[in-house]
């Protein structure tokens, strides 16, 4: 069953990238391919294993919160939103232009589905951690579901979620770190790295799990796991930053960057062959 | 609110925090379920020991950590909740401000912040616990509402006014304990709306906070010299009562205005910006703290390194008239 279901994903995640690779003929600038496609397997997973946000009967008491805090993955939650009927494809072919409301990085629309804005690093934690801390005081059932880049794990004011999220208890509440190794300017470990990330939110009190995040199997299994009672929990998601394409791999040039000459054209050649073989 | 002279006293001496979380949250949260008071580690501070044994499941400590403070504020408010979430003026609006924008002025969320000790009242902590900037910060972003309390009843009628209102506001309150009464009996509290103290001459003062009792008795003192000016509270920065200043400004000569704070982003550049708009406007004086930091000590003697104190501020502006 989970097998099957993995599959989806990963098809799912593939289709994702192919979908970016084309909303690229619509931007006019550069696109973070590194950090969207390094957590297209997080998001395929979310939205086809884990959130309950296709049901549209569900009132807001019952469903899920997804907040991308790494708001430079936008592109990424387009395409999966797009893929699962969220997202019109009318909409989609506004990416980037004047006056759009899907902009490069996300903006908060909640009638979209959009639960906030994630440019600026380190806020979601704790907007999620407020909703999380009024679903408990309520009673409500829904979950909340943050998505962090482990660059973003700099911020102070991630670490001052983190404590008060297990100070509350919030075992509502699940943070997925895209631990795809990159920043801006280079490799995490050598800018502000810190050692084991696991070490250090197991000591926050926080149920850690440490999976491989281009697995669908593994996350889905870690996503859909309860959490230990009590406990928020955390999945340090093991990726590798423009994961998919071999030249966006590993390579934090491709952070945020134009496509240029023939670029397009190999990148959906590899895409494709990934979507292919699955078929 | 049971409004009486022996009341209006007592908030008084509570000082604009302790009125404002001492006896104005206690009995709001008593008619309205859906509000909340959060403290980054400041309620005993802020007096709202009562609060707190009243509405216990209304009422959260986030710990010292402003920034997320205001996430969790905006999470819960996303369910209806009206969040009052507090601490001292200087950490709320710099160390807090982008996530007050990001969440507050650009979601909307109905988040009411509130800084208390703005100005210099923390006088001999010196400049990490003064907030000389805050109006500037809160007035530069969209979607807030920006007040400033004149004395501890005000503070009052701030704290039930936002609590009805499901937009964000930033509270400015001031000053310690015996704060100086400007409203000793019930008066009609508009947001957006200033109230005239005083009207005499073509001098107008327009004053915010605490500078607000201060003016006053800078105008007594002015009249002692046969010198007549108007006092102007302007408690709300933003939005700005333009109907009000355009009759301000067509009834007088000379416009001065007068803040515990920088004289850069404050009340009077919110007045100059708007009289800049307009032709044939009377000159503007601004009495603030002139762009700098100042010398730790008692509230007045940093002050009169600034010429806030009535004498200062009259003889300012005995100066000024002097030199029209």
């Amino acid at each position: 069953m989970i097998k099957d279901q993995a599959q989806i994903c990963h098809e799912f995640a593939n289709s994702m990238r192919k979908k970016m690779l084309e909303m690229s003929e619509i931007s006019s600038g550069p696109m973070h391919w590194g950090g969207s496609f390094s957590c297209a397997e997080i998001l395929a997973t979310l939205y086809c294993a884990v959130l309950n946000v296709k049901d549209k009967g569900l009132d807001d008491m019952h469903k899920d919160k997804f907040l991308l805090s790494k708001g430079h993955a936008a592109m990424a939650v387009y395409s999966a939103m797009n893929l699962s009927g969220l997202l019109s494809d009318e909409l989609l072919e506004t990416y980037q232009q004047d006056g759009s409301i899907i902009s490069e990085l996300l903006e908060a629309d909640r009638s979209l589905g959009f639960e906030t804005s994630g440019g600026s690093l380190g806020l979601g934690l704790s907007y999620g951690a407020g909703l999380a801390l009024a679903a408990k005081r309520k009673n409500y059932p829904y979950k909340v579901y943050v998505l962090v880049g482990d660059g973003e794990m700099n911020e102070g004011s991630i670490w001052e979620a983190l404590m008060f999220a297990s100070q509350h208890r919030l075992d509502n509440l699940t943070l997925i770190i895209d631990s795809n190794g990159l920043q801006s300017d280079g490799p995490t470990s050598e800018i502000v790295g810190g050692g084991s990330m696991k070490d250090r939110l197991c000591s926050f009190g926080w149920n850690t799990i440490s999976v491989d995040g281009h697995c669908c199997k593994q996350l889905t299994e870690a996503l859909a796991c309860s959490n230990e009672k009590g406990m928020p929990k955390a999945i340090i998601a093991n990726t590798i930053k423009g994961k998919g394409v071999s030249f966006f791999e590993n390579d934090f040039t491709w952070h945020d960057r134009s496509l240029k000459g023939t670029e397009l054209e190999k990148a959906g050649e590899e895409v494709s062959r990934l979507v292919g073989n699955e078929l | 609110m049971n409004i009486t002279s022996a009341n209006i006293r007592t908030w008084a001496r509570l000082g604009q925090r302790g009125a404002f979380f001492g006896i104005a949250m206690p009995e709001i949260a008593s008619e309205k379920n859906n509000v909340k008071l959060l403290t980054a580690d400041l309620a005993l501070l802020s007096g709202m020991d009562r609060f707190i044994k009243a509405h216990p499941e209304k009422f959260l400590n986030t710990g010292i950590a402003e920034q997320n403070m205001i996430g969790i504020a905006a999470g819960l408010a996303m369910d209806g909740d009206c969040v009052f979430a507090t601490t001292y003026a200087s950490f709320i609006a710099v160390r807090s401000l982008e996530h007050i924008r990001q969440h507050l002025s650009h979601l909307g969320c109905n988040v009411k912040i509130v800084g208390s000790a703005a100005g210099v009242v923390a006088a001999k902590s010196g400049v990490s616990h003064w907030a000389t900037e805050d109006m500037a910060f809160m007035r530069a972003l969209p979607n807030l509402t920006v007040l400033s309390a004149a004395d501890s009843f005000e503070a009052i009628k701030m704290a039930e006014y936002a609590a009805n209102t499901d937009t964000p506001v930033y509270i400015r309150l001031s000053g310690g304990l015996n704060c100086p009464v400007v409203y000793t009996e019930d008066y009609d509290f508009k947001a957006g709306r200033m109230v005239c103290l005083r009207k005499a001459g073509r001098t107008a003062i327009i004053a915010t906070g605490l500078m607000v009792a201060e003016s006053m008795k800078a105008a007594e003192l002015l009249a002692e010299k046969g010198v007549e000016c108007s006092v102007y509270n302007m408690h709300t920065i933003k939005p700005i009562d333009r109907s009000t200043l355009d009759d301000i400004f067509a009834e007088n000569d000379l416009i001065v205005t007068v803040e515990e704070h920088n004289t850069i982003g404050g009340m009077g550049s919110a007045v100059a910006e708007y009289k800049a708009t307009l032709a044939n406007t009377p000159r503007q004086v601004f009495i603030g703290f002139p762009d700098g930091f100042a010398e730790a000590g008692s509230q007045r003697y940093v002050w009169e390194q600034k010429g806030l104190t009535d004498t200062q501020i009259a003889d300012r502006i005995i100066n000024e008239l002097r030199h029209s």
